[in-house]
């Protein structure tokens, strides 16, 4: 054809003609490409993000930390540092007191809250401060702070609280400290606590406050200590090195410690594990909502272009070549690829805005890096520029194929009744003719039907596959939270700030007003291993297995032996080690050797399973304190509260105790894991309303088409005096068919992500956690509800144009 | 003897529908010479618009060879057969078969701009004017009477220019005098040009001003000969 604009004023004339769908189309592709560009940048601006703030606040190279509950005299951690053949390396070195306590501090509510704290003092006058204190609110430490009782209040805490950044909290030895701001370090960039694990979160109950290395030594009284230094290496500096140089020095001092990178503190290690890991299901979701998209925009686009193969068919018979026949069609492809691709990069900039704004609240960081992924963007509009035209010549290829009587054919929007619908045909069905309609239309057209249903699968699987993990996540916590609470739901777990007598401790807490029972426990950090299989940190907890106020549900096997080298250890554990009931693992647990403590590394077995999903805590029996040198030592104690009694008013009876560090339920933990999951569940619904826009345009989409190809039938229809709302009912129906069917394939699809993401992803991102896969029958209902009767229903808008029909021209067959 | 323009040996077209064959023509022999102007006549499904469509290779031969201008088609690549409709057959269909979105002096330019005319612009006017429709050529498809329509897919055909005219009845959809001008139109070009028109109609006035009539009946040709008498005035015709 030698006339280009011929084709050009006859595509705009189609564009004229049909912009209200190429739109819709174009919207759908944009929900797909503007998700996938959005989700897409998370993990660089997460990475990015994380990379400036500890920059910005010279997070720590290396860091030497003193057993807890022990000290070393005011300088002789630096002496240490300047002592080791790699000094010159070292470009500076800070020694800091850290102080388990419990603080008290004034909210909005009418009763202080009370909660187990770190105290954390660090020099204020240095010239590169190490893990620099940044205030968001307020001011940040200076140098005449040293020595005086001023300190700087975790901002996550204190927004979680919603406190000012002016007040006052006191501490459990009855020190008090002025807050002058609320702001954060690098270590605490996520909120983690002892023994919390790495799920972050902590800030609901947990409070770090920063202060000056004076006021913190004050604070304890006596000659000044400190039990932390953090360094700072040069450049280039062969961090393994120094490392094994300072854990030889701490022997030779005869100082029990670690050291540690900072890769392996887990604020820092959960913040880029966790950017990655959720990248990983963010993944997911966009590819998923994309593929939804990307399939109804195919099915979309091919049904439009199938409208147009009979003219397709009038160009054969008239000899045009192929190509040229092609040219028109792909007009239509390039103009749902621009529609697509521009809508698509607005609404990705949109997302991204709105997903860096989650981003800031879910992850404050002092240096947020959100800037624009060109990478990202360019895949998602060559995706949203290549699935159009794509979706537009394979109909057209397959058009061409045909001979030019089979594309001509009037009623050449038809499927002519094979495959599927030929078996169709030997069906018997209920009802009359006109009942057996919809179901016959979807069966004569199978590739039609799938591909609609295919298309709403998709989405309704993303839709099933978020809610599917939110219902996974909140069962999971709810079944744990069972364990724990279980036969006692109200009982308190009192955290003592070292290790103590058992007896005095469960003596002083047994005392206390509104406890009616009391025991006393021993945890220990401890790490799991067995052979072929990758060992795991966790908490044993020893206790006697007779006990009234709480021991661990058997869910296999039997209770360790007194006196026995046997462990109780979780089903997901015992799944992890690849040990039954019976089997032998190796733990690795602190020895008391003096003052200090020593690493053990012994054989036990496994004497029984517990169904707490969390692997990280194990049970032995009390007797096996002797093996860690703490016989009758105890450094929690477990708590029956009297009737009425709440964990807050035992907190603050024993609050003056000097022995107890916190006070609190012992559902505790979960809690704050629910928190800090309930943060990153924020992203999923947003996500989800994006899906569920997806799914919506689909089924207006689909219906519009499905009415435009069948106006001639409903014409016929309405010729032959069925009414208007019978053949409004027969669309119905028959989308009712398609949202069924769709609705199958995307709770089948959503559960097939879940147990995926459970099976693959989750053992990376969350390898402590063993998700108990659950979908509530509320989240099946609104799957179904949006599968159904969007689609179902979706007809009912094109009910205007089946009333305005006109009936004898749209018989003329044509044109 | 010259060669005929169309000439069909032995042609056969069957179906396959599911479990039965349908057979739409059998051992059919035709031969069509420039310049004639010939109606296909027979009942519904007797085969006459199979066999338009086997002359202008819209579909192809079970069996048999068809052979245009000395070209067997029958054997031809797909390349060919595209060719071959540009520059020798055209078509007019019953019902029409205007592209909606082009006006009608579009639609016309189109069919000469696909043959490989220069001035397909002029072409297109010039046709339009011979149907009576000079005056109609910005107006859409859906903006004509039924009539309207015909004489612009007619106008189209004939913008081709080329030598074999095929109409599968064109005056189906028409009224009586409707129908009368596009049969003068389709005479005429039949006269002037030398271009073999082809007419499928079931009605068997039309046939009354064909030079030669060829009759169908489950597929096969029962009768083939000039119209005895010869062909009759337009302006006798009756229906």
């Amino acid at each position: 054809m030698k006339r280009p604009r011929l084709w050009l004023r006859w595509s705009l004339r189609d564009l004229r003609a049909r912009w209200p769908l190429v739109l819709a189309i174009g919207i759908v592709l944009a929900i797909g490409t503007g998700v996938y560009a959005g989700l897409g940048s998370m993990e660089r601006w997460r990475v990015a993000s994380n990379d400036a703030s500890f920059a910005a606040l010279n997070a720590h190279d290396l860091e030497v930390s003193l057993t807890e509950g022990t000290t070393a005299p005011a300088g002789s951690l630096s002496r240490l540092v300047e002592g080791i053949p790699a000094a010159g390396s070292i470009e500076a070195t800070e020694e800091r007191l850290r102080l388990q306590t419990q603080v008290e501090v004034k909210g909005p509510g009418e009763e202080p809250l009370l909660v187990p704290a770190e105290v954390i003092g660090s020099p204020s006058a240095s010239p590169v401060p190490i893990d620099g204190v940044y205030a968001d609110s307020g001011r940040a430490l200076r140098a005449g702070d040293e020595g005086r009782p001023v300190a700087v209040l975790e901002r996550n805490f204190a927004a979680f609280h919603d406190l000012p950044a002016r007040g006052e909290l006191r501490l459990a030895d009855g020190n008090a400290l002025r807050i002058v701001g609320l702001g954060g370090a690098p270590e605490q960039f996520l909120v983690t606590r002892p023994g919390g694990g790495e799920f972050g979160g902590a800030e609901a109950g947990f409070a770090f406050v920063f202060t000056t290395l004076r006021t913190a030594q004050e604070i304890v009284g006596g000659p000044p200590g400190v039990n932390n230094a953090v360094m700072l290496l040069d450049e280039g500096a062969p961090v393994g090195a120094v490392r094994r140089q300072l854990e030889r020095a701490l022997a030779e001092a005869r100082l029990s410690g670690d050291v540690t990178t900072l890769s392996e503190e887990t604020s820092h290690r959960v913040l880029y594990k966790d950017a990655a890991g959720d990248q990983q299901l963010l993944d997911i979701f966009a590819f998923l909502i994309m593929a939804g998209a990307a399939l109804a925009a195919f099915n979309l686009a091919t049904r439009i272009v199938e409208s147009q193969r009979r003219e397709i068919g009038i160009g054969m018979a008239l000899g045009v070549p192929p190509r040229q026949l092609a040219i028109r069609p792909l007009l239509l492809g390039a103009q749902i690829a621009v529609a697509g691709t521009v809508f698509g990069l607005a609404l990705g900039l949109m997302m991204g805005e709105i997903f860096s704004g989650v981003l800031e609240s879910l992850l404050p960081l002092p240096e947020m890096r959100t800037p624009f992924e060109a990478g990202v963007f360019a895949r998602a509009a060559a995706i949203s520029l290549a699935l159009p035209i794509l979706a537009t010549a394979i109909p057209v290829w397959r058009g061409l194929r045909q001979t030019p009587v089979e594309a001509i054919r009037v009623g050449f929007r038809s499927a002519r009744g094979s495959g599927v619908a030929g078996l169709a045909k030997h069906l018997r069905l209920p009802g009359s003719s006109v009942a057996q309609m919809p179901l016959r239309n979807a069966l004569r057209a199978p590739r039609r039907t799938l591909l609609t249903l295919l298309g709403i699968g998709a989405v309704l699987s993303v839709l099933v596959s978020f809610m599917g993990l939110i219902d996974s996540f909140d069962a999971t916590i709810d079944r744990s939270e069972a364990e724990i609470a279980q036969g006692n739901p109200d009982r308190v777990v009192v955290t003592l700030d070292g290790f103590h007598d058992a007896r005095t401790a469960r003596r002083v807490v047994e005392e206390a007003p509104g406890v009616v029972a009391a025991e006393s426990q021993l945890t220990l950090p401890v790490s799991l291993a067995a052979p072929g299989a990758e060992g795991f940190d966790g908490a044993v907890t020893l206790l006697d297995f007779a006990s009234p106020i709480w021991t661990p549900t058997l869910s296999a096997g039997t209770a360790p032996e007194r006196g026995g080298r046997e462990i109780v250890i979780s089903e997901k554990a015992a799944d992890d080690l690849g040990v039954g009931v019976g089997g032998m693992i190796e733990i690795v647990f602190p020895r008391r050797l003096g003052s200090g403590f020593t690493e053990v590394r012994a054989p036990v077995r496994v004497s029984g399973l517990h169904p707490d999903p969390f692997r990280t805590f194990a049970y032995a029996d009390s007797t096996a304190a002797a093996a860690a040198g703490l016989r009758g030592a105890a450094n929690r104690v477990s708590v029956t509260p009297g009737p009425g009694a709440s964990s807050n008013e035992i907190a603050r009876t024993l609050f003056q105790s000097p022995m107890v560090a916190s006070v609190e339920e012992a559902k505790a933990t979960t809690d704050l894991i629910r928190n800090r999951l309930d943060d990153f569940l924020g992203v999923l619904r947003l996500i989800e309303l994006f899906a569920l826009a997806l799914a919506l345009l689909i089924a207006f989409n689909s219906s519009a088409i499905a009415i435009d190809e069948r106006r001639r039938e409903n014409a016929t229809m309405l010729a032959f005096g069925v009414s208007t709302s019978k053949t409004m009912a027969l669309a119905v129906a028959e989308g009712l068919i398609a949202g069924l069917l769709g609705t199958l394939v995307g709770l089948a699809g959503g559960l097939l992500v879940v147990n995926w993401v459970v099976d693959q992803t989750l053992p990376q991102t969350l390898p402590d956690l063993g998700l108990v896969i659950a979908i509530a029958p509320a989240s099946l209902a609104v799957a179904a509800a949006v599968g159904v009767f969007s689609v179902a229903l979706a007809p009912l808008l094109s009910a205007r144009r089946i009333r305005r029909m006109d009936v004898p021209s749209t018989l003329r067959v044509m044109e | 003897m010259e060669e005929p323009l169309i000439e069909l040996a032995g042609v056969a077209r069957r179906y396959d529908m599911g479990e039965v064959t349908v057979t739409a023509l059998e051992q059919v022999d035709l031969r069509i010479d420039r310049g004639e102007f010939a109606v296909v006549l027979g009942p519904s499904g007797s085969g006459k618009t199979t066999l338009l469509n086997m002359i202008g290779a819209l579909d192809s031969p079970t069996e048999g060879q068809v052979r245009i201008d000395g070209q067997d088609i029958s054997r031809a690549s797909r390349a060919e057969l595209f060719a071959f409709r540009r520059q020798t057959v055209s078509f007019i269909f019953q019902t029409f078969n205007l592209f909606p979105a082009l006006t009608a002096l579009e639609n016309v330019e189109f069919g000469a701009d696909v043959s490989g005319h220069g001035e397909a612009r002029a072409i297109a006017r010039e046709t339009l004017d011979r149907v009576g429709l000079g005056r109609r050529g910005g107006h859409f498809p859906h903006e004509l009477s039924g009539g309207e329509q015909q004489r612009v897919a007619i106008a189209r055909a004939l913008a081709t220019r080329n030598p074999i005219l095929l109409a599968d009845e064109p005056t189906g959809e028409l009224d009586f005098r409707t129908g009368v001008q596009i049969l003068e139109l389709l005479h005429e070009q039949s006269h002037t040009e030398e271009t073999a028109v082809l007419i499928v109609t079931h009605n068997r006035e039309i046939a009354r001003v064909a030079h030669r009539v060829i009759e169908l009946s489950s597929g096969r040709i029962v009768s083939d000969a000039p119209n005895p008498g010869g062909p009759a005035d337009i302006a006798e015709l009756h229906w």
